[in-house]
């Protein structure tokens, strides 16, 4: 449920074809971790990047919460265990 | 070495005493992934850390979490100033209070205080950066259920801060360990101690 | 001339950019673009403190100058609601 709350954010500034990370990492080695690297492109102005808390567009995430009411479709079943 | 700014990186403008909420957030100034927890751990990986790059992230994070683990405390405060004796009893707070009255002590929200239990620093940089990968997934985490569990927009604003700097902080401990494990592969003439 | 909680918000705002560009710049040393937007907000966030440093208090453990009595000390403390601005609509 929180994992699906968070959006993807846009890629691409308007103004230009700048792509702000890599999309292919090359030569990879098997039991290592490989986080893309960020590339800049465009930022937030100094008020807009402090109220969300990055300066970056292709990194901010934003979470609003999950809802106090909703409740979860798998409570609504009785509970089965497979073999 | 350290110099102060006498200002929060984000405003902390609460409006309404919550001793309920108080001791939920307070989880993330002595909770087992809270930010003492990570200014801790990072501050003292740094030392043992590889690669300019590696070090100066978790020198420059680790001060980061100090300013964190401030505004979590200035949160805590202004939730518990000026709440009542039944706010506090019907927030769950008489425990806390009694040993700690309305002031700032590091413990998790479940009253375990805090331990350095909580981190690692194996001296060891791929370790420590993976390490560090995972705790601010439990951070981010940790603020997306507190976010869930508040209502007041004067709160939310700086939990939704504190939660998206830790994305961020999460794309710099990856991109340190790919610094680290390059460097790590190309031939060298020195074995690292 | 702005109010102090203006220039203050301006302040954190400002100092905010040159913090995530400089952790930015940790893991890319030869970004140019990078360096030359973190320089442009070391000089911002400096002329902003100066403005509010003549005329509202001390914001530096250290760099800050002084005037008679000693202003360090004084209240409210950041994490106090009195110390802190509020963001209106119209930010941006």
């Amino acid at each position: 449920m929180e994992y699906e709350n968070r959006s993807k954010m846009a890629k691409c500034s308007a103004s230009n074809n700048c792509v702000p990370q890599e999309t292919v990492i090359k030569d990879v080695r098997l039991a290592a971790a490989y986080v893309p690297y960020q590339k800049l492109c465009t930022l937030f102005t100094p008020l807009e990047a402090l109220k969300r808390g990055t300066a970056f567009p292709e990194l901010y995430s934003p979470y609003d919460g999950e809802d106090k009411c909703y409740k979860l479709e798998s409570s609504k079943k009785e509970r089965t265990y497979e073999e | 070495m350290w110099t102060y700014d006498k200002f929060l990186q984000y405003p902390v403008k609460i409006k309404t005493p919550n001793p309920a909420m108080a001791k939920i957030i307070i989880t993330q100034y002595g909770g087992p992934d809270g930010e003492l927890g990570a200014s801790l751990r990072y501050l003292s990986q740094r030392f043992s850390m590889i690669t300019p790059q590696a070090i100066s992230t978790c020198n420059d994070i680790g001060t980061e979490e100090l300013a964190h683990l401030e505004m979590v405390g200035a949160m805590v405060r202004q939730l518990m100033k000026g709440a009542s004796l039944e706010e506090i009893e019907k927030g769950g707070m008489a425990g806390y209070y009694v040993d700690h009255g309305r002031g700032v002590y590091p413990a998790s929200a479940a009253g375990v205080p805090f331990t350095a239990a909580y981190l690692q620093s194996k001296g060891d940089p791929i370790v420590d950066l993976t390490e560090n990968l995972a705790a601010e997934q439990k951070a981010r985490a940790t603020y997306e259920y507190l976010i869930n569990m508040a209502d007041d927009p004067d709160v939310l604003d700086p939990l939704k801060f504190l939660r998206e700097r830790e994305v961020v902080h999460y794309q710099r401990f990856g991109e340190s360990l790919r610094i680290v494990q390059d460097y790590l592969q190309e031939p060298r003439l020195f074995t690292m101690k | 001339m702005k109010s102090k909680m203006e220039l203050l918000k301006q302040i954190v705002a400002s100092e905010f950019m040159k913090q995530d560009l400089h952790l930015f710049l940790n893991t890319h040393p030869m970004d140019k673009e990078a360096i030359s937007k973190y320089n442009y907000f070391v000089i911002e966030s400096r002329g902003l403190r100066e403005k509010y440093e003549m005329n509202y208090g001390m914001l530096s453990e250290t760099n800050s100058l002084s005037p008679y009595p000693w202003q360090w000390l004084n209240n409210p403390w950041p994490w106090e609601a009195d110390a802190n601005f509020k963001f209106d609509k119209g930010d941006m």
